[in-house]
């Protein structure tokens, strides 16, 4: 239950056509939305009006709706066509189908310049450096295009000793001054039409460089050199003009900018309940997490064998235990308000029977 | 065709390598699987299934079974057989359920309706403490020879044992019960046991431990930790809680002080041998994997290695010698087995402590190649030196040498503080080298040996009958007891 796209990048005043082809067992839609839209909160407080929501398909009366698709039943396809809105910026998308946008949404940007290069290859090289090496005196492990066009590293899963040289083109929109920012973890060199553009070429931790170059409008031949040691990893590739802002080159945005270490892996629950047994935070040291379809969800405590947390929206995020040693208690995902109901702990909520199929227990006063 | 040229390659390589120093490669070939896509395959524990399937357990909480993975490693198959666990770290097959042992419990998980997806989940024991700290998992073994599964559960940090039996050794009875077995360990991650059925367990580098160790489980001991002294109370079958170890003092010190010490077997040299010691395997495959039959071999997180330990039994306490065996797995070892055919499964991830191996996660299988190497196969100690046994035979002049081997001793400093230099360094002098009638042992005397310490011994100028080096020739016995005779 996920777009496959999550962001993608339209020129302001285009004609648009969205074709979405619902390979998934449950209904979905995708919202477009102003700028600034907090859609999980207002996918969250359809909720709140269920039987209306559902009236209307699941589509709130809300102005800043900019475009949508009807509601995709599974299986099935639909598309719309929409002209981009002139102002640029990023415009939040989401399924407002109940329990679905903490996982189901994405951005489109809008933007002059669309991100990333044209005709990207990488050849990837193993070797272990203390800065940027000579490439050119290298025989590449592998090489390869990359479809997308976004510099990434993730292009096998060796984490330490290698090095990777991207080429590609840059299609500059007009003769100016244009500012490019990298960052890499370790050493990075961004050369355009061979000259060095901006460098940061020793082992070190990712920190931002920025250099401003003069370009002619036209097509640039873009190179980017890369190696890492040991330890962590990281690339970040941007650039902006006059009339656009920061654009990325690459896949990862830089840590600075985006994407925290300890979120982005959410549990994904599809046509069969998912079960999360690790430290859920309020629900003790022995919690079983349980999604379900349609996102409802809940934290059983088997330490005090009690019902503790209910919710509803996405299920459990996994990157704080997933990514790390596995330690820290890990809310859950979904709407904090009034979606999650902490169970007080006095109330008995269950007992266990002597057998299986005995008798249920009668209440004593 | 096809077939044809690829046997050319080949022999062509092989014909290259013959000219060269032998490599590990030439006698134990490790093979990588691809994992599925949709899952980290962080394998934390291996277990034989019937029909040459396999169940591994991963630090995600899944139990996945593989089938072919003793043969073409492009025809691997893996099927989802359970999730949702905390870390399974410990997997056991018997009567057609899989017993796993994960952070909480120990759980009998069965597929009742064939579908290849445990449908029962039958918790056996969990009556031991979790108090949320990451630290405390839960390592499980295989049945014992009496029917039993022993946990080793991690302490609360690396000082502390906060809630009941961290630190601890437990044995499960098939109805369940629970019963404490030794005290003082810090943080196991393999548990299995030798050719007679003795349990052995590994420990990493930390508190009370100057170096990773691989330990011998002897009901009723204590493993060196005194962070979990505290549940002697609750264990009125281990008798009165031990006297504390004293701190910054010595192991062989402490023995004569606290009864139930049981010294490490083998301590597991940090920074040469590993630095954080994982599974256990012991060939009981008679000849299939080798010539190292009943010998343990002992994998290595941050190494992404596995080493071989030669055990023996002097005055009553386990001992012995670990060797280098085998490096270059893709990442942390931490799960492993060996099949009747003699084939090490081994597999695991560099995840919160980072591995050599680079990558993120590994599934792998060692194969002999059916070559022999050349190797020191056993070494024993003896009253005034070590008795050396070798897998070939060896050039008498370069092996009854004494300058064709240097020698040193050392120990840890036994402590409360994290791990510990080597320390009260001892040069021996090697007096005599006397290579024996078979050409294929060398009786060591030393002038001097010393009680409790490690005893190092390097055999570069020693060669086989036919001019080769020994292929590892660095080997660590810990010498807990001198033998009398």
């Amino acid at each position: 239950m996920r777009y496959d796209v999550t962001d993608f990048t339209v020129k302001p005043g285009d004609e648009v056509r969205v074709v979405l082809d619902n390979e998934d067992d449950m209904p979905h839609n995708l919202l477009i939305f102003q700028p600034g839209t907090d859609v999980l909160e207002l996918a969250a407080s359809l909720m709140d009006k269920p039987e209306e929501t559902f009236k209307n398909g699941y589509v709130p009366d809300d102005p800043r709706l900019v475009a949508r698709s009807t509601l995709i039943q599974p299986k099935s396809k639909d598309e719309f066509i929409f002209k981009v809105p002139e102002k640029v910026g990023v415009y939040p998308f989401v399924c407002t189908f109940p329990g679905h946008a903490a996982i189901m949404n994405g951005r489109m940007h809008v933007s002059l310049v669309t991100p990333g290069l044209t005709d990207l290859k990488f050849a990837l090289y193993q070797g272990k450096w203390e800065k940027l090496p000579d490439f050119s005196g290298l025989t590449p492990h592998r090489e390869g295009d990359i479809p997308d066009g976004l510099v990434q590293i993730e292009l096998d899963d060796y984490k330490n000793h290698f090095g990777i040289v991207y080429t590609g083109k840059l299609n500059v929109p007009k003769d100016g001054d244009y500012t490019f920012s990298i960052a890499g973890d370790d050493g990075l060199r961004l050369l355009i039409d061979g000259k060095a553009a901006v460098e940061n070429e020793g082992s070190q931790a990712a920190k931002t460089k920025a250099a401003m170059t003069r370009l002619a409008a036209g097509v640039r031949d873009v190179r980017v050199e890369y190696f890492q040691t040991e330890g962590e990893l990281g690339i970040y590739l941007a650039w902006k003009g006059a009339e656009f802002s920061n654009t990325a080159l690459s896949k990862r945005l830089h840590a600075d900018t985006k994407s925290s270490d300890t979120t982005g892996m959410s549990l994904l629950v599809g046509s069969e309940p998912e079960i999360y047994r690790n430290f859920i935070a309020k629900a003790d040291a022995r919690p079983i997490g349980v999604g379900y379809p349609g996102g409802f969800n809940l934290a059983w405590d088997a330490a005090q064998m009690n019902l503790v947390l209910l919710w509803r929206g996405g299920f459990i995020d996994t990157a704080l235990h997933w990514k790390h040693r596995g330690g820290g208690e890990q809310p859950p995902m979904g709407r904090i308000k009034c979606a999650r109901v902490e169970i007080p702990r006095c109330r008995s909520w269950c007992s266990i029977l002597p057998k299986p199929h005995g008798p249920c227990p009668t209440r004593k006063r | 065709m096809m077939k044809f040229s690829a046997f050319l390659i080949i022999s062509f390589a092989s014909a290259l390598v013959h000219a060269a120093d032998p490599k590990e490669s030439d006698f134990y070939k490790i093979t990588t699987f691809d994992t599925p896509l949709e899952t980290a395959m962080e394998v934390s524990s291996i277990e034989l299934l019937p029909g040459g399937k396999l169940a591994l357990g991963t630090r995600r909480g899944e139990i996945w079974t593989v089938s072919g993975a003793n043969a073409e490693a492009a025809k691997v198959q893996y099927q989802l057989y359970a999730a949702g666990q905390h870390e399974v770290m410990g997997l056991a097959w018997k009567d057609g359920s899989l017993f796993t042992t994960n952070r909480y419990e120990v759980a009998r998980l069965k597929d009742e309706d064939g579908d290849g997806r445990a449908d029962l989940f039958d918790t056996l024991t969990d009556k031991w403490g979790v108090s949320g700290d990451y630290h405390e998992y839960s390592f499980g073994s295989r049945f014992d020879k009496n029917g039993d599964l022993w946990i080793v559960l991690c302490l609360t940090g690396s000082f502390n044992s906060d809630i009941d039996f961290r630190g601890w050794a437990m044995r499960v009875k098939p109805d369940g019960t629970l019963v404490p077995t030794c005290s003082g360990i810090r943080s196991p991650a393999g548990i299995d046991f030798d050719a007679d059925g003795e349990v052995y367990y590994s420990d990493n580098q930390g508190p009370w431990h100057g170096s990773s160790t691989l330990q011998h489980l002897k009901p009723g001991s204590f493993q060196g930790h005194p962070g979990g002294f505290v549940w002697y109370d609750k264990a009125p079958n281990m008798g009165p809680r031990p006297v504390e170890p004293k701190d910054k003092s010595r192991m062989v010190k402490e023995r004569e002080r606290v009864k139930e010490l049981l010294p490490p077997a083998v301590y597991m040299v940090h920074g040469k041998i590993g630095n954080s010691t994982s599974f256990i395997v012991c060939d009981t495959s008679k000849g299939k994997f080798g010539p190292f039959q009943k010998q343990l071999f002992v994998a290595d997180q941050c190494f992404s290695n596995i080493s071989r330990v030669f055990l023996e039994e002097v005055n009553g306490i386990k001992q012995g010698v670990v060797f280098p065996f085998l490096q270059g797995f893709k990442s942390g070892l931490i799960g492993g087995r060996m099949n009747e055919n003699g084939q090490i499964f081994a597999g695991g991830s560099d995840r919160g402590w980072g591995a050599k191996g680079g990558k993120p996660h590994s599934f792998e299988r060692v194969d002999w190649t059916g070559k022999v190497p050349f190797e020191v196969h056993e070494m024993r100690a003896r009253p005034d030196g070590f008795e050396l046994t070798f897998t070939e035979p060896v050039d008498p002049v370069s092996a009854g040498n004494p300058a064709s081997y240097k020698t040193r001793a050392f120990t840890y400093i036994y402590q409360a503080d994290y791990g510990s230099p080597e320390v009260d360094d001892v040069i021996p002098q090697i007096t005599k080298a006397v290579v024996g009638a078979d050409n294929k042992s060398v009786r060591l005397t030393f002038d001097k040996l010393t009680k409790g310490h490690v005893h190092e011994l390097h055999l570069d100028g020693v060669k086989s009958a036919s001019g080769l080096p020994v292929l590892h020739a660095s080997a660590y016995y810990t010498l807990n007891e001198i033998p009398a005779k």
